[in-house]
């Protein structure tokens, strides 16, 4: 796989999307800047404003996911996913109040009967 | 008596390492995996080049076998009946049940109970706990990821197993597959990818730590509570399953985090579980003699934490045929136990139990090929290459059993340099150029090299170095080594050769990224062929490129 390509899959695999032509070329000089290295592109792209405000959502997503795994014991649907990481995003509901939830659930109530 | 032990089992995703051995009348024993022979690395398919070689090996017939175990798990008498009809599905497809050796009715031992019977017998123990952990197993019909067991004189009896969902192998295997490695192939690159994250901020490591600690099996002490396990995809491919990981926290974690710190808090996490299941262990067990098997303990950067912290009080012995090809040994060991009630190997046994090759099969071999080929005193030529800075081949002698290179299969250089490492990752080896090597230290010399040294002889186990600046090329980012231990006896030719370089030699296994250690002298010189090594020693004869 050529430079760009590489530095396109690792831009993709973060924002889900592809780096448009004046990104790739300021990461390819960030590449060459920084003896050839793939991480200090990572390193480059992970102290961005744009990364900072993506690991926002991102760990809330994470929050809710962690609830499916360590109280419902299941990988969460798209949807339920979904959904209550807007709640927390749109401060509708907290971590808390969303695990409490989680808890009262048929669901979990079915899981430890 | 003749025993044939088996390791494998298909048609699974995680078969692999399929491996055979064999006990004679006179308790020799041979072993081999089956990719050393079809030179696919890992092979997990039925082992019917390694079971041929076994016998040609042994100047045995099929028929002069006594007994067959099979040491992956599907003990007969408890065995589920989905699993029996899963493998007779398999055998009957595949021909294992149409060959001479359905004929003699094979034995199927469970998976944990014979990781613990290899490591036992191993280990000299007489009375011992064992912790058996990987990624999973069957034992008693039911799929689980580990267990413990008690071992007095012989005799071995389980006190607990550990589910399949709660697997910490396949967790570390996960989470190896988002570092962009294979999961049951690439988890000793998490390990040392783990120490590279040194320089990450303290609250980076914080927060990714506690993340990590909610993918892992909930483990206090040694209980388990569930967190749903890791989650896996399948896509059927031919005739073949690849799997993938889609649990959705380590899909997350790898957008939010470099792959060094996913690897260091995968890495901590483990040990951080490790050391507290021990600790209790001993308190629930009042056991001083500790045997650790199962594919977990190839971690040897976790061992080396484990041995720190109970070392000077408790007993421990690493099994270095840890992983699953070692079950082929512990089936015929636990045979021959069931036969005779004794063990027919002696503690810290040498690990060549391989094939060996004449002098006129190397020069048969080398003749093929456009390569120098020089009669010589072997360790005095080796000597001499190493200490003009080559890197060469070492063949003698069995092959290593095993996933490591002891110093019969081996690819050496001097360790005193970094750039001994970069040539090696990138020329010879044709790998990561961040990833270590381990090195062989003569026995004589361990103390001074490491700190609290003691003998480990098979590359198990890793210390610190009391002076890593002075041999970079074997020493990792976090002052870490993972030597071999050699004591002359052992290996008298590869001791003389690692003592006439001063002490210490770099040594890796002989083979190239990808490839399974070389077995015969065409693996070898086709390996010269095709990397920049200088020169190999194959028995008496040192091969040079034509230049």
């Amino acid at each position: 796989m050529d430079i760009k390509s590489q530095i396109s899959e690792i831009y993709s695999m973060i924002f889900n999307e592809t780096p448009n032509s004046d990104t790739s070329d300021t990461l390819i000089h960030q590449y060459k800047e920084n003896n050839n290295s793939m991480d200090a592109v990572e390193y480059y792209l992970r102290g961005g404003e744009k990364f900072k405000k993506l690991c926002y959502e991102l760990e809330k997503e994470l929050d809710i996911a962690e609830l499916y795994y360590n109280v419902l014991e299941r990988m969460p649907d798209k949807e339920g996913l979904e959904f209550f990481k807007n709640q927390l995003l749109q401060n509708k509901k907290s971590l808390k109040s969303i695990e409490s939830e989680f808890k009262n659930s048929e669901e979990f109530k079915a899981k430890r009967s | 008596m003749n025993i044939l032990g088996i390791s494998h089992l298909e048609p699974s995703t995680f078969g692999h390492y399929t491996s055979v051995a064999i006990l004679d009348d006179d308790t020799n024993l041979f072993a081999i995996s089956e990719e050393r022979v079809s030179r696919i690395k890992n092979d997990g398919g039925y082992p019917s080049n390694a079971i041929q070689l076994c016998l040609n090996q042994n100047n045995l017939r099929l028929d002069n076998i006594d007994n067959i175990a099979v040491g992956f798990g599907l003990e007969k008498q408890h065995m589920g009946q989905k699993m029996e009809a899963k493998f007779c599905s398999y055998a009957k497809d595949s021909g294992y049940k149409k060959t001479a050796i359905e004929r003699k009715n094979p034995i199927f031992y469970d998976h944990q109970y014979i990781h613990a019977r290899t490591g036992y017998a191993l280990s000299g123990f007489k009375k011992a706990l064992i912790i058996c952990l990987d990624g999973g197993g069957v034992d008693n019909g039911e799929p689980n990821s580990g267990g413990m067991f008690l071992a007095d004189n012989g005799e071995i009896q389980p006190i607990k197993y550990f589910p399949m969902y709660h697997s910490l192998g396949l967790t570390y295997g996960a989470i190896t597959e988002i570092c962009g490695f294979t999961m049951t192939d690439g988890e000793g690159k998490t390990m040392t990818l783990a120490p590279m994250a040194e320089n990450e901020s303290e609250e980076n490591k914080d927060k990714i730590y506690q993340r990590m600690c909610k993918v892992f099996p909930n483990f206090k002490g040694t209980d388990v509570k569930s967190n749903g396990g890791v989650t896996f995809i399948g896509k059927f491919l031919h005739d073949t399953t690849i799997v993938s990981v889609n649990d959705t926290r380590l899909l997350l974690l790898k957008k939010l985090y470099h792959k060094n710190l996913i690897a260091w808090a995968a890495q901590k996490r483990m040990e951080d579980i490790l050391i507290d299941f021990v600790t209790t262990a001993i308190e629930q067990t009042g056991m001083k003699n500790i045997v650790f098997s199962g594919g977990i303990f190839l971690n040897m950067i976790m061992n080396m934490k484990i041995q720190q912290k109970f070392g000077d009080k408790i007993n421990l012995f690493f099994n270095p045929l840890a992983s699953d090809h070692g079950n082929a040994i512990g089936a015929t060991l636990e045979q021959y136990y069931q036969e005779t009630g004794k063990n027919p190997i002696s503690p810290y046994m040498s690990l060549y139990l391989g094939s060996s090759y004449s002098n006129e099969e190397v020069l048969s071999s080398a003749n093929r090929f456009n390569f120098k080929i020089t009669k010589v005193n072997k360790t005095d030529s080796a000597i001499d290459l190493i200490e003009r800075g080559k890197v060469i081949g070492w063949f003698q002698g069995r092959s290593e059993f095993g996933p490591r290179g002891l110093g019969n299969r081996s690819i050496l250089s001097l360790a005193t340099e970094q750039k001994y490492k970069d040539v090696v990752n990138e020329k010879v080896k044709k790998r990561e150029a961040w990833r270590p090597f381990c090195p062989t230290i003569i026995e004589e010399k361990s103390e001074e090299m490491l700190v609290n040294s003691i003998y480990a002889p098979y590359m198990i186990l890793g210390f610190e170095m009391k002076n890593p600046e002075l041999y970079p090329a074997v020493s990792h980012v976090d002052g870490t080594t993972r030597p071999q231990i050699l004591k002359k006896d052992v290996n008298p030719d590869f001791y003389e050769v690692v003592k006439g370089v001063g002490g210490i030699v770099l040594n890796t296994s002989f083979n190239l990224a990808g490839d399974p250690i070389v077995e015969t002298p065409h693996d070898a010189l086709m390996t010269l062929k095709n990397s920049e090594m200088d020169a190999i020693i194959i028995n008496d004869f040192l091969i040079e490129q034509n230049k």
